[in-house]
C-alpha cells in the first residue's frame, strides 16, 4: 500500500508538468492581450511594447514557458499581471472555499446517492422506479437553473439561508455552514443519480451472491446484511464513482461560485482566463490537477481498505 | 434503534445549528445601517487609479482617493480637496488652491508638489485621462496652489480633476515611490482606506474610515464593501434578501423588484449606444469617406424598433452622439427611418449595389451584441453588409480596434459626455477613438469656439457641435441607454447628476 502511494506521488510530478504545459498552450489560443487589457485604448505603442517586454509577452511561447517552469521549481507561481498579488497567496486564500464546496457536495451526493441506491436495491419495483425518477430528475436539471431556484425559494421567498457570499469558518462556523448549504445542494444534485445507480447495481449484484443467502439462512438480520455485508462489498465500484464525482465537481465550482458569489478558485479562474492573467490561470490549473491526483490516491487507498487483496498485492 | 436515534439527533442538531445562523438570510455578520454593501458587475482591472474605469466603477477609486474637485448635482464644479479654483481670462490656465491642513491617509501632509507629482503620473500613464493631460503642464506655487497650463484654450481643465475624469484622484508620494504597489493597496487622501485583510481581490473590497480625512463628518459608514457579482440574477436576489444595498440592474431585472416596497429603481439616460464610424478616411472601406454614405446608414435604421427590442423602457431612440439632457443635446430629429432615402443617397454616392463594413464589438456586452445584430439586419436591407467580429474580452476588443482592420466598432457600454471632450477623443485628429486620423474642418472650428466660450455661451456652442457631428454623420447612434440602479430604500443621497450623467458615489450616501 505504501509503495502504491509513493509511486503515485512520484508519477504526479511529470503529470503536473504536462498539465502546466497544456494549460500554457491552450491559454495562448484564447483571444486577447493582457497588456492591452491593463493599459487600455490610450496606450502609446511605446508603453504597450514596454509592458509586453516587462511581462515577457514579447518572447516566444517556449521561452515564456521555460521562465515559468524555472519559477515553479523554486516554488514561485508568479504574480497576477493585474493585481500584482502572488499566485500562491491567491490560491491559498481561495482554496478553502473551493474545497468546502467540493467536499461538502461530495458528502451530500454520497450520503443521498448511497441511501437512494440501497433503498432502490432493497425495495419493491414501485419504490425503485420512484427513486430512479427522482435521482435522474436531479441530474437532468441544469445546475444553473437549480441554483437560481434554490436562491429564489430559500433565500428570498423564505429567507432561511443567504443568497450569496461566503463566511470563513474562523469568522463563524455557523454562518460558514449556512453560506454553503445552497451552493453545496446545487452542486451535489447532479452527482446523486450516478452514485445511486452504481450503488444499486452493485448492491443487486452482491445481494445475489451465495454468501448473502448463507447469511440470511444463518439468521443474520436484514439490516446487518444490507449495511454491514452487502454495502461494504459493493464499496469498490461505489468508491470509484464517488471519486469520479468529486473530480467532476471541481470544474462544477465555476458555475456554483459564480452564481453564489463565492471567492473560490472556480470564479477566479474564469476572471483570469478572460483577462489573460496567465500566472493565475496556471496556478489554479495546477491546483485543480493536484486535487485530482489526491482524489485518485484516496480512491486507491479506499480500495485497499475495502479489499484486503489489493493491500497484499 | 440506537443508531437510528443517533442519526436523527445529529440531523436535528445540524438543522438547529444552521437555522440559528440565519437572520434575514444575510450571510454576513451583523449588517446594520452603519455598513454599506454594494454590488458591481466586475472587479477593477487594478486598484491603481490611473488605470481605473469610470462610471459606477469610479466607486473603487472615489472611496480612497479624494479628488481635487467634484461635480455637484447638476454637473457644475464644486470643491474637493481644493476649495478655490479659477481660470485665467482665455481658459489657458487653471489655478487650484488646496484646503489647509490636508493629510494623506498615512498622516503625511498633502502639498501642492505632491499633487503635481500625482498628476504627472496620470499624464505619463495610459489611463482614460492621459490623452487630455498630454499637452498640459503642471507646477506648484507654494505649498497649496497648483497651476495647470494649456497651450490652447481649454474650458474643461477643471473637469479633468474630478472623479469622473480621474486625474484629480491624487496619489501620495508613498504610492508613487513604487507604482507596482498601487495595484494592491491604496495611497490616497479619501474618506476611506482599503482594508486588504478583510478583502478578497476579485470578490469583495472592504473600505474602512480614514482617520486623517479632512471632513470626518462626511464619513457615514463604519465600512463600505463593494462585492463583485457578475451575474445580474444573483445580484438581484442578494438585493431582495437584504445582503446588498445597491446594484446596477438592466431592463430584464428592474421590473422584478416592482412589488418590493423596500427597494427602489433609479433609471436615467447616461450613454449613447451605436456604431462608431471609424474609417471616415476610406482606408478600409472607401465608401465611408463619403458623407452621403454615412447619412444613408443613419436613415436606414429604425431606431425606435431597435431600442424597444434591446432596451425596452430603459432606452430612448437617438440619432445624436448624446443623450437627452446631455451637453449640447438638441430635441430636433435629423434622421427619421427612411430606407428609400437611404438607398437614394447610396446610389447618388455610387454605391447602389451596396458594400461591406467590417465591424468589431465586444460579445462580453450582451446588450451591445443584440444592438449590433439588429443594425446588421436593417442595413442588409439597403445592401450594406456588416461583417461582425466578436471579441470575448476587453483586451481583445482593444487589440482589434487598434489593428485598423475594422472600419466601425461598438464601444461598450457606450459613450457620451462633454461635447468638447468627445470631439477631442473621437472626431479630431489624435483622438484615441479616431483610429484612422480622420479630420473635419467644421468640427475643428467649433471645438475652438467651445474652447474659448464663456460659461454663458457654452450651451449654444455645444449644441452647434452636436448638430455638426450629427449632420456630418460621424457616427451611427441608435439609442440613449439608461443606467438602471436598484437599491434599498434606506439608502439616502443616491442622486442622478444631470449634465454629467452619473449618479453620486457611495461616499455621498447615508443609510437611515
Amino acid at each position: 500500500m505504501l509503495r502504491i502511494i509513493v509511486r503515485r506521488l512520484l508519477l504526479s510530478i511529470p503529470l503536473l508538468i504536462v498539465v502546466s504545459g497544456i494549460t500554457f498552450i491552450l491559454e495562448s489560443f484564447v483571444p486577447g492581450d493582457p497588456a492591452r487589457s491593463l493599459l487600455g485604448v490610450n496606450a502609446t505603442p511605446e508603453q504597450y511594447d514596454a509592458l509586453r517586454q516587462s511581462l515577457h509577452l514579447d518572447e516566444p511561447l517556449v521561452q515564456q514557458y521555460w521562465l515559468y517552469l524555472q519559477g515553479l521549481f523554486h516554488g514561485d507561481l508568479g504574480r497576477s499581471i493585474f493585481t500584482n498579488e502572488e499566485v500562491v497567496t491567491t490560491v491559498a486564500g481561495r482554496l478553502p472555499v473551493t474545497l468546502s464546496l467540493v467536499v461538502g457536495a461530495t458528502l451530500v451526493a454520497t450520503v443521498v446517492g448511497v441511501l437512494f441506491g440501497v433503498y432502490s436495491a432493497t425495495r419493491g419495483r414501485i419504490s425503485r422506479r420512484i427513486i430512479d425518477v427522482v435521482s435522474l430528475f436531479g441530474s437532468a436539471l441544469p445546475n444553473f437553473w437549480v441554483a437560481l431556484a434554490l436562491i429564489a425559494i430559500f433565500a428570498v421567498a423564505l429567507p432561511l439561508l443567504p443568497a450569496t457570499g461566503y463566511v470563513p469558518f474562523e469568522d463563524s462556523p455557523q454562518l460558514w455552514l449556512s453560506s454553503l448549504v445552497l451552493p453545496v445542494v446545487a452542486l451535489a444534485i447532479g452527482g446523486v443519480a450516478l452514485i445511486a445507480k452504481v450503488t444499486r447495481d452493485s448492491m443487486l449484484s452482491t445481494l445475489g451472491l451465495d454468501y448473502i443467502r448463507t447469511l440470511r439462512a444463518s439468521g443474520v438480520s436484514r439490516r446487518s446484511i444490507i449495511w454491514r455485508h452487502a454495502l461494504r462489498n459493493s464499496g469498490l465500484a461505489v468508491s470509484t464513482t464517488i471519486g469520479l464525482t468529486l473530480i467532476n465537481f471541481v470544474p462544477g465550482t465555476i458555475f456554483a461560485e459564480t452564481i453564489f458569489v463565492l471567492p473560490g478558485l472556480g470564479s477566479a479562474v474564469v476572471t483570469a482566463t478572460n483577462l489573460h492573467d496567465i500566472p493565475v490561470v496556471q496556478g489554479i490549473g495546477l491546483t485543480f490537477t493536484l486535487i485530482v491526483i489526491i482524489v485518485n490516491l484516496l480512491v486507491d487507498v479506499a480500495y485497499g481498505l475495502l479489499n484486503p487483496k489489493v493491500r497484499s498485492s | 434503534m440506537m443508531k437510528k436515534s443517533a442519526a436523527i439527533a445529529v440531523l436535528v442538531l445540524v438543522s438547529a445549528f444552521l437555522l440559528t445562523g440565519c437572520s434575514t438570510g444575510s450571510g454576513e455578520t451583523g449588517k446594520g445601517d452603519d455598513t454599506l454593501v454594494v454590488a458591481l458587475p466586475s472587479a477593477p482591472i487594478s486598484l491603481d487609479p490611473s488605470k481605473a474605469a469610470t462610471g459606477l466603477y469610479t466607486n473603487y477609486v472615489d472611496t480612497t482617493y479624494a479628488s481635487l474637485l467634484n461635480h455637484d448635482g447638476i454637473g457644475k464644479i464644486e470643491a474637493g480637496l481644493a476649495d478655490k479654483w479659477a481660470y485665467n481670462s482665455d481658459n489657458t490656465e487653471l489655478s487650484v488652491t488646496l484646503r489647509s491642513g490636508l493629510k494623506w491617509a498615512d498622516g503625511a501632509p498633502l502639498t501642492a508638489a505632491d499633487v503635481v507629482a500625482s498628476i504627472q503620473y496620470f499624464a505619463k500613464g495610459s489611463g482614460g485621462t492621459a490623452p487630455s493631460l498630454a499637452k498640459l503642464t503642471f507646477s506648484a506655487r507654494g505649498d497649496s496652489t497648483v497651476l495647470i497650463d494649456s497651450p490652447t484654450p481649454n474650458p474643461i481643465l477643471a473637469d479633468l480633476f474630478t472623479p469622473e475624469y480621474l486625474a484629480g484622484a491624487v496619489i501620495s508620494p508613498a504610492g508613487l515611490k513604487d507604482p507596482a504597489k498601487l495595484a494592491e493597496a491604496t495611497f490616497g487622501a479619501g474618506p476611506y482606506v482599503y482594508d486588504a485583510k478583510q478583502s478578497v481581490s476579485g470578490d469583495h473590497y472592504v473600505y474602512t474610515p480614514n482617520k486623517n480625512y479632512y471632513a470626518q463628518n462626511a464619513i457615514h459608514y463604519k465600512s463600505i464593501t463593494i462585492k463583485v457579482i457578475a451575474n445580474t440574477n444573483s445580484a438581484v436576489q442578494a438585493l431582495k434578501s437584504g445582503q446588498i444595498d445597491f446594484m446596477q440592474g438592466n431592463a430584464d431585472v428592474a421590473p422584478t423588484i416592482k412589488n418590493n416596497s423596500n427597494l427602489k429603481v433609479l433609471t436615467e439616460p447616461s450613454i449613447w449606444a451605436g456604431l462608431y464610424l471609424l474609417d471616415r478616411t476610406g482606408t478600409v472601406v472607401p465608401a465611408l469617406a463619403d458623407e452621403r454614405v454615412r447619412q444613408a446608414l443613419n436613415y436606414a435604421v429604425d431606431r425606435v424598433a431597435i431600442t424597444k427590442a434591446v432596451y425596452g423602457a430603459f432606452g430612448t431612440p437617438t440619432d445624436q452622439a448624446q443623450v437627452p439632457g446631455g451637453d449640447g443635446y438638441r430635441t430636433k430629429e435629423t434622421y427619421s427611418y427612411n430606407p428609400a432615402k437611404a438607398k437614394k443617397l447610396l446610389a447618388d454616392a455610387g454605391y447602389a449595389q451596396g458594400f461591406t463594413i467590417p465591424v468589431n464589438y465586444g460579445s462580453f456586452d450582451p446588450d451591445n451584441t443584440k444592438l449590433v445584430q439588429a443594425v446588421q439586419a436593417q442595413l442588409a436591407a439597403i445592401g450594406v453588409k456588416l461583417e461582425l467580429t466578436a471579441a470575448t474580452n476587453f483586451g481583445g476588443w482593444v487589440n482589434d480596434l487598434v489593428s485598423k482592420k475594422f472600419a466601425a466598432t461598438v464601444l461598450s457600454p457606450g459613450a457620451g459626455g462633454d461635447q468638447f471632450l468627445q470631439a477631442q477623443s473621437t472626431f479630431l485628429p489624435g483622438g484615441i477613438m479616431n483610429i484612422f486620423g480622420a479630420s473635419d474642418s467644421a468640427v475643428a472650428a467649433e471645438a475652438q469656439v467651445i474652447a474659448a466660450a464663456s460659461p454663458q455661451d457654452h450651451d449654444a456652442a455645444a449644441r452647434k457641435m452636436d448638430q455638426i457631428v450629427t449632420e456630418h454623420a460621424l457616427t451611427l447612434p441608435i439609442s440613449a441607454v439608461n443606467t438602471t440602479l436598484l437599491y434599498n430604500s434606506k439608502v439616502q443621497g443616491l442622486v442622478w447628476r444631470k449634465g454629467i450623467n452619473v449618479p453620486t458615489y457611495v461616499t455621498a450616501w447615508t443609510s437611515k
